[in-house]
């Protein structure tokens, strides 16, 4: 499955792994609705997706920090052509833990923005897929969301709720041709990740975009960005709590 | 977000390889390097950092020109988006980060390509303008500067980016300004017309100096791209290949940007670059394009202009560290007996040289103040660590290429003097008027204190 002619929705389309993973599907032809919060950012990105290549490019301003709006996100997106073929959800906030263990309200509205929204949003375009008779939904979550630790368990709580969201959904999806694909990307070089010092295993978004692209094509159920990850996540998995907590965070 | 940076590179031109982003192509010198990644062209500018800052690109200067002199590198590689195509016009406007590999990815399929590109198609927008780069076209077509429509500028004393078109004396500053007169937020160009992604690639041998100058001037004018691979032998022979190409249709999959083939794993020892060793590459390099020189041949685009882009990290050949490049011009007339007797005292000095390269350049004059093409011939040599010995001797050349008339280029430079500089150099001090006082670079601390 390439790009040509697929009607593909991004959400939070201007995150530097959407915006990979927008170029080469640009390339490929596809027909694009890009939807961020930032409507001048979304621009560049939509004319760097024509120029790229894409056959169409729609784009729409939305917020995904409230969960309860996301039905209509989703209904904005669908009806640009009746339709779509593969949506990517790729928002994120990382979540200052120190913060968020001292002002609850910015807790639940982090929770919500990285979890309740996704699986809102995920949840209304799966319906609107089984309805069509398919289609693939391609969810951002994190490695991070494989094991909480204490230096940010608000965001990796969160992910692993992703996780554990389209693990559900994907079972439900199945039956009626629709496939859900859970990307986890290591760190990665980006804006989110800005004020963090660079380690040895991290990713950049170039690579990213590749992977999502081909994970999504592929219909992959999970896929860890870059790959060395899924083994480093089966080890520390295995780790028993009592010795995984007296790791640095 | 906070915009904290970090130190990305350790201090030592010995120890720079162990992160080659933040080092130079030559990987020498080595210096520590703070950067700060640039992720969209409108984003607040750590100006005030201690020590200035300088813009960033992919790093393929080879010497300390793209170094920071103890301040922060700004990478704009982020801002690496196509903003917008006019295929009738064939204009291309884009953010000072997107590679010429990618702008020609997306305006080859449309029958346009980027009016000039290097050996590399890994440098970006910015880089190209602020080095005023040259190509294989350079008698035709004259530097990427003689091509830059307009320029956005984005200045520490100005609270908006400034637009600068060819005529405005800061737009000739900033072409070939070594990214001294601000940072680029985007910049429009003008592409060339091209029948297809294909190249009818030809070769010509040439056995002696007389055959090559007797050569060239006809071999540049009838071909669209020139480049010559030459082996300079002893006392004062030389034998090599012209390269030439002409644009031509091809089939639509030599659109694409080919994928790498290799990658150079780790630095090699010093034996991969030792004069038996160059001499067996130089060899059997020369010998494949002798056998290409018997007839005509339909190639893609993308491996004929940039022969060395299939394989990552080649710089690594030379191991930890690193090369200087030296890459001068001598004026049209001079050439005929200066660029023999350079290449002579070279081999006389039994200096090991790697891919000598040969280019001329044509009467294009352009916009930029500190250009370093000239009507001329062009040599570019690439010199594996030789220690003092080198030095000394390169700052010999600088003395008979400034006494000629020539220059040395910037881009590649990691040692001339000063007062080398400012004779290669005369209108330096226009530049340094024009450079943005939060602008900073260790080649210009070097050349200019």
């Amino acid at each position: 499955m390439t790009g040509t002619g697929l009607r593909i929705a991004v959400f939070g389309a201007t995150s530097a792994l959407a915006q990979a993973a927008i170029r080469r599907w640009a390339a490929q032809g596809a027909s694009l609705v890009l939807v961020a919060r930032d409507a001048g950012r979304l621009e560049a990105v939509a004319a760097d997706a024509l120029v790229h290549g894409a056959a169409a490019v729609e784009r729409q301003v939305a917020d995904f920090s409230a969960a309860a709006r996301m039905p209509d996100v989703a209904a904005n997106a669908w009806n640009v052509r009746e339709g779509l073929d593969v949506a990517l959800l790729a928002w994120g906030s990382l979540s200052d833990q120190a913060r968020a263990q001292r002002d609850v309200g910015y807790l639940a509205a982090e929770l919500e923005v990285n979890f309740v929204a996704f699986a809102c949003l995920a949840e209304a375009l799966a319906g609107r897929m089984r309805a069509q008779g398919g289609g693939t939904i391609g969810l951002i979550g994190s490695v991070a969301g494989d094991r909480a630790r204490a230096g940010h368990y608000a965001y990796a709580s969160a992910k692993a709720g992703l996780d554990a969201y389209a693990r559900g959904l994907r079972a439900a999806c199945r039956p009626h041709g629709v496939h859900v694909v859970l990307i986890k990307p290591g760190p990665t070089a980006s804006p989110m990740t800005a004020h963090l010092r660079p380690g040895l295993l991290w990713g950049t978004p170039e690579a990213a975009g590749d992977a999502i692209v081909a994970a999504i094509a592929a219909r992959r159920a999970v896929r860890y960005v870059p790959a060395y990850w899924r083994a480093i996540m089966f080890v520390v998995r295995l780790l028993p709590d009592a010795l995984a907590s007296r790791l640095k965070a | 977000m906070t915009d904290l940076t970090h130190t990305l590179s350790p201090p030592t031109a010995r120890d720079a390889g162990i992160d080659a982003d933040a080092s130079s192509w030559g990987r020498y010198p080595g210096y520590p390097q703070q950067r700060h990644r640039l992720w969209w062209p409108n984003d607040p500018l750590p100006w005030s950092s201690r020590g200035g800052v300088l813009p960033r690109g992919l790093g393929r200067s080879y010497g300390d020109s793209c170094l920071a002199h103890g301040g922060t590198l700004v990478d704009v590689t982020p801002c690496a988006r196509l903003l917008e195509l006019d295929t009738d016009a064939g204009l291309m406007t884009a953010e000072a980060g997107a590679s010429l590999g990618a702008i020609a990815a997306a305006v080859l399929p449309h029958g346009w390509y980027p009016p000039v590109v290097p050996g590399t198609r890994h440098v970006t927008l910015g880089g190209a303008i602020a080095n005023d780069i040259h190509g294989k076209n350079h008698w035709s077509a004259g530097s990427f500067g003689c091509h830059v429509r307009s320029i956005e500028l984005r200045r520490s004393d100005r609270p908006a980016p400034v637009r600068l078109a060819p005529g405005d004396p800061m737009f000739a500053a900033t072409i070939g300004g070594i990214g001294l007169t601000g940072i680029i937020a985007s910049a429009t160009i003008a592409l060339a017309r091209v029948p297809g992604p294909g190249i009818v690639s030809r070769a010509r041998t040439f056995g002696s100096w007389d055959d090559y100058f007797g050569q060239s001037e006809e071999a540049t004018r009838a071909h669209a791209h020139s480049v010559e691979w030459f082996a300079p032998g002893a006392r004062g022979t030389v034998r090599g290949a012209f390269k030439l190409g002409d644009p031509a249709s091809g089939p639509a999959h030599w659109n694409a940007e080919p994928s790498t083939w290799g990658v150079v794993p780790f630095d090699l020892p010093a034996a991969a670059t030792s004069g038996p060793a160059i001499a067996a590459f130089n060899a059997v390099y020369l010998r494949a394009c002798a056998r290409a020189a018997r007839r005509p041949q339909l190639v893609p685009v993308w491996p004929f202009m940039h022969p060395l882009d299939g394989c990552r990290r080649v710089n690594r050949i030379y191991g930890r560290r690193g090369f200087l490049q030296y890459h001068f011009v001598v004026p049209r007339g001079a050439d005929r007996t200066e660029v023999p007797a350079i290449l002579a005292t070279i081999a006389d000095r039994g200096m090991r040289v790697f891919l000598p390269v040969m280019k001329q350049f044509g009467p294009v004059a352009s916009p930029g103040l500190l250009s370093f093409p000239l009507p001329g011939t062009s040599v570019a040599l690439d010199f594996p660590w030789q220690g003092d010995r080198l030095f000394r001797l390169l700052d010999e050349l600088d003395a008979r290429v400034a006494d000629c008339g020539g220059r040395v280029y910037i881009a590649k430079d990691a040692r001339m003097s000063g007062q080398a500089f400012r004779r290669f150099y005369p209108r330096w001090e226009e530049l340094e008027r024009h450079r943005d006082p939060a602008i900073r670079s260790h080649f210009w601390q070097r050349v200019t204190r």
